[in-house]
């Protein structure tokens, strides 16, 4: 039957678009996901749940204004949030480690803003972009990120400060900054 | 930044020696401007420091065939739960080819051979909407635009002042950002989905589970059309 032909073909390219994304972004949903967990495996269902969230939204994945990878991440951020949300309704009653709820809160408040700056960095110039990397995610000294970059120390210096700045230009690190349509 | 008060960049790059990083931060201390600058471009140096550099990089994560794996098993569950709704507009499809050929032997709905398939304008939605498989009130059309070849099967239900709208479309080519509208009788335009046509998509068509605020007897027509406003099939209902 027709019908049963188009389903088919219709779960084998369901699969092929999990399958790409997790080859495409896997590993950054991953380290983010890890980042806001503190936990490998708890970072891995986090994954999981955001990857099948994207396979009953396909649609969103296209029509969303970001980036793919912004769509995922934040997604995860979604998911993290509401997890600690649940938790710490919770807490009051079951009274299990009540130190370290709020410290998660804190830590996932910290660290949420990965998500942003990550697409901010994508919106930047290639230059600003790569000075930022070396001396802020890569941890280079000037000296370093001079070498790495074939660029002298003085430009590297005044190239990242113009980044720094282009950076806040484009996003405020305001909680409300951070709020998308993703869920 | 027009104030030269003290060297910000040497200060965020941390590449300034003892003496002069004591001057700056002598500095900071009396003069505001300059320090409210500074503090803003440090809540950046620090929140990019806090980004892991593999939330930068391409790629699978290392490790991690079991995680792929799980997920895989789950939207095969997930799918296979949700067959049994979409069997629905299955068993529509083919009571929908089933009546037709009752109802004189119009090559309706049949995906499998579109090049024989002649437009349908009227097509017997009354005699399939009492088909066994049909929620209650359902109404379903099939049509095959004769210049573009696509094709589309819509089963529309009923719910109070709007409708579910199910639809089997095929014969778009890949790549084409598509739209599912609804049009009612005075001309007004729902929409009820997009999506991307994928390969397979364009091979064996895409299924669509979508929706709109349109009361079911106020609706005069279903089609596809591209954002760019080329239409390629359309099923009056
Ligand atoms: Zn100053």
């Amino acid at each position: 039957m027709p019908g049963f032909r188009l389903q088919r073909r219709r779960e084998v390219a369901d699969e092929a678009l999990v399958r790409s994304l997790f080859a495409e972004h896997g590993r950054a949903m991953l380290a983010y996901a890890t980042q806001l967990t503190r936990d490998r495996a708890a970072a891995e269902d986090v994954v999981q749940e955001a990857l099948v969230r994207a396979w009953r939204h396909p649609e969103s994945l296209v029509n969303g204004k970001g980036s793919v990878r912004g769509w995922l991440l934040t997604v995860i951020r979604n998911i993290v949030t509401d997890q600690i949300r649940a938790r710490n309704a919770r807490a009051p009653e079951v009274r299990e480690s009540p130190v370290d709820v709020p410290s998660d809160e804190d830590h996932a408040e910290q660290v949420v803003n990965a998500m942003v700056v990550v697409d901010a960095l994508s919106q930047l110039s290639t230059e600003h972009r790569e000075v930022l990397e070396q001396l802020y995610l890569q941890g280079c000294t000037v000296t370093e990120a001079a070498k790495a970059l074939g660029i002298p120390p003085g430009t590297v210096k005044s190239r990242s400060f113009y980044a720094l700045r282009a950076l806040r230009e484009i996003k405020s690190l305001s909680p409300a900054g951070t709020e998308r349509s993703a869920s | 930044m027009n104030i030269n008060h003290v060297d910000l960049a040497g200060y965020l790059t941390k590449s300034l020696d003892a003496d002069e990083h004591r001057q700056a931060e002598e500095h900071l201390a009396t003069c505001a401007e300059c320090r409210a600058e500074a503090e803003s471009l440090q809540e950046w140096t620090m929140a990019l420091e806090a980004v892991p550099e593999a939330m930068l990089l391409d790629g699978p994560p290392d490790d991690a065939d079991l995680l792929l794996q799980r997920t895989l098993r789950q939207i095969r569950q997930e799918s296979s739960g949700a067959n049994r709704r979409r069997s629905t507009l299955v068993g529509i499809a083919a009571a929908v080819v089933v009546a037709a050929a009752v109802a004189g032997g119009a090559a309706v709905g049949r995906f499998t051979s579109p090049s024989d398939a002649p437009p349908v304008a009227q097509p017997p939605t009354a005699a399939v909407s009492s088909g066994p498989t049909a929620a209650p009130g359902t109404r379903t059309a099939t049509a095959v635009d004769a210049t573009t070849g696509a094709r589309i099967t819509v089963a529309l239900t009923p719910a109070p002042g709007w409708i579910r709208v199910k639809a089997a479309v095929a014969g778009i080519p890949q790549g084409e950002r598509c739209l599912l509208q609804v049009v009612d009788k005075s001309g007004k335009v729902t929409l009820a989905g997009s999506w991307l046509v994928s390969e397979a998509g364009a091979d064996d068509g895409t299924t669509l589970d979508g929706s709109a605020l349109v009361p079911l007897d106020q609706v005069g027509s279903v089609r596809v059309v591209t954002e760019g406003g080329k239409q390629y099939t359309s099923v009056s209902l």
